[in-house]
Formats: C-alpha cells, structure tokens, sequence
C-alpha cells in the first residue's frame, strides 16, 4: 500500500520544521592503519620518509589506542587527507586556515581538504601567486559537519571531519566566479585510516581532540568591504581562466 | 576548466598542493636548482595516466578519465595558457 503524497508531504513538511538537536558525539573509529599501510603511503609519494630526522614523521597508532592518543608533538591525520593534497611540512595558506577557522587537522574534512589543495593549486598554477587569502574569503565559507543519530531530528557533533568549506552562494552567485568544483561523497571509512603525523615545529595546532558543536560565526566571514576592490583584476583572471 | 582538472595537473607533476616547498607551481620549470626541484616533488617517479585519474575520481564526482589527464596544464608546462599577468605581489609565501 502506497502512502498519499499528500500525507507525505504533510509529514515532510512536518519533520523539517523540527528543532535540529544534538545528541552526545560521535565516537572515534579504532584506526586500521599500520606500519605497512603508512609504508605504502609514502612508496606512493604521499608521505615523507619515516626517519627523517631523530623523530619519526609518523607513527601507527597503537593497538590498544581505541581513540586518538598521540604523543607530544604529534597530530591526528587521516590517509584520505594525503590522497587529496595535503603534505608536510605545511604551507603558510594550510596554516593560516587552521588558525583563521580554530581547528585542528582532524577537524578538516576530506572534501575540505581537497578544495583547499584545488584552490592552491589554481593560484599558484594557473594565476601565478600564491594562495591568496582575501580571493579564499571571498569564494569560501565554513560549515559545520553534524553526523545523523539515526533518530529524525537529532544529529550528533564529529570528533573528525567538522569542517566542511563550501562555495558561496546567493545573490552574488560567487560560484560562477570559480571554476567548477564537484566534490565525491563516496568517503566511505576514511575516519578508520588516522594515524600519528609528527608536526614539524608546532606549525599546526596541537590535538586537543576538542569537539566543535556551534558553527562559530567568523566561519562565514567574507572580505573586508575595502578589500574587495583589490579582487577585481583577479577576480577577471578566473573568469578568463574558467573560459578557456 | 575544472577542478578534477588542476586536481590532474597536480598529481601529473607529483606535488602536494598543501605542502610547503621552496618554489611556487608556476616557477617548477627550467632555470631553477635541481634542488628546490626536488624539494617541491614528493618523488622523481612518474605515475600512469591510470593512477592519475583514479586519485582524481577518488576526490571529485564524475568519471575522470586517463585521457583527460593534463589537459589543462599548469604554468611553466607545455601547453599552458598565458592569458593571466602574474599577481605575485598578492598572497602566502609558501
């Protein structure tokens, strides 16, 4: 037996005018990664060699490490987020990210891990510069990730993958101001793969493991208003850029 | 232009967008120290067309094929467009 549409769409109607709630967070996945899983990382260019120097660049998290436990001077990092661009050590833009939004790595999540790397890759690559941060605030916004409950109306804060960054939208239709991004949802068990990165020199926050449940609202700052004049001649790049 | 585009020309040219390396992308070209080259490569090595594609399908929606690797080189390569002045004054040093 079929539902009425119109029933269904009472009930839809109904469900989303319900008070999003938070539940306690989501819980960390133990890690599969190894010491052979890591190896494989770096044969395949992602990560630096191991023994760089006295410290280990990275470290396979213990077996009995059922959650994040990283000695001093180590961070969280996930096998995806080397995949899509990221590296150490890290450049100032990765870092004034960090710094600009108050995250910690493991806080980024995968597509925002690769439309950071895209968007250096575009001003470096392709408009001669490097990663220009007025262009990023004009262009980009952070959203805070919360993962469903399995109950409607309730979700639940991520220890990993809160961040997301997302094109701006609205009257302005900045999208069409950039090259067309469209990112794969298909990160199945990426929250499975972290492991110990060293940070070189404390060049990123160090892990808390701190949860972020409130999108804070600088997330969604955009430029400074004198600023946005200087974006003009760039801004006339992409759209070349994004013709040819 | 697109992303699994530059998403291409990145992992064609075996560098790490996010890390820190002594030359820009645009300035991985002849005149530069070996050296700094070396420093920007994460490896000497270069990767099937196959691999390249599959690391940009594994980020961005679509079906990127082999063939479209590289089809939007980046600066210095051969085939890249010159229609932008450079905005070099602008921006993080890496």
């Amino acid at each position: 037996m079929h539902a009425h549409p119109r029933a269904v769409a009472k009930l839809l109607s109904f469900l989303l005018k319900m008070p999003v709630r938070l539940n306690a967070a989501d819980d960390w996945r133990p890690s599969l990664m190894t010491e052979r899983r890591l190896l494989e990382l770096k044969m395949e260019g992602l990560l630096r060699p191991r023994t760089l120097s006295s410290r280990l660049e990275w470290i396979a998290p213990a077996v009995d490490h059922r959650e994040p436990r990283p000695p001093r001077g180590y961070m969280v990092s996930f096998a995806k987020f080397h995949r899509h661009g990221l590296g150490f050590p890290p450049s100032r833009f990765m870092r004034a990210l960090c710094h600009h939004y108050g995250v910690e790595l493991q806080h980024f999540s995968p597509n925002a891990i690769t439309v950071v790397a895209v968007f250096a890759a575009v001003c470096e690559g392709y408009l001669r510069m490097m990663p220009h941060w007025d262009l990023w605030l004009h262009l980009y916004r952070g959203e805070l990730f919360h993962a469903p409950s399995g109950t409607t109306g309730v979700r639940k804060p991520v220890q990993a993958g809160c961040l997301n960054l997302v094109l701006k939208t609205g009257k302005s239709e900045k999208p069409r101001e950039y090259i067309p991004v469209g990112l794969t949802s298909n990160h199945a068990g990426w929250n499975s793969q972290w492991f110990y990165l060293r940070n070189n020199d404390d060049l990123l926050p160090a892990y808390t493991g701190c949860l972020i449940s409130e999108r804070p609202d600088h997330w969604r700052y955009g430029v400074v208003q004198t600023h946005q004049p200087r974006l003009d001649p760039i801004l006339d790049a992409l759209r070349k850029l994004r013709r040819a | 232009m697109t992303a699994a585009l530059v998403l291409s020309a990145v992992h064609h040219r075996r560098i790490l967008p996010l890390m820190s390396r002594p030359l820009r992308m645009d300035e991985m070209g002849p005149g530069v120290s070996s050296r700094d080259l070396e420093a920007c490569r994460m490896s000497n090595e270069a990767l099937t067309d196959e691999e390249v594609a599959a690391r940009v399908r594994a980020a961005i929606a679509g079906d990127f094929k082999p063939e479209h690797v590289n089809g939007f080189p980046m600066r210095p390569d051969k085939g890249s467009i010159d229609q932008v002045s450079p905005f070099s004054t602008y921006g993080f040093d890496s």
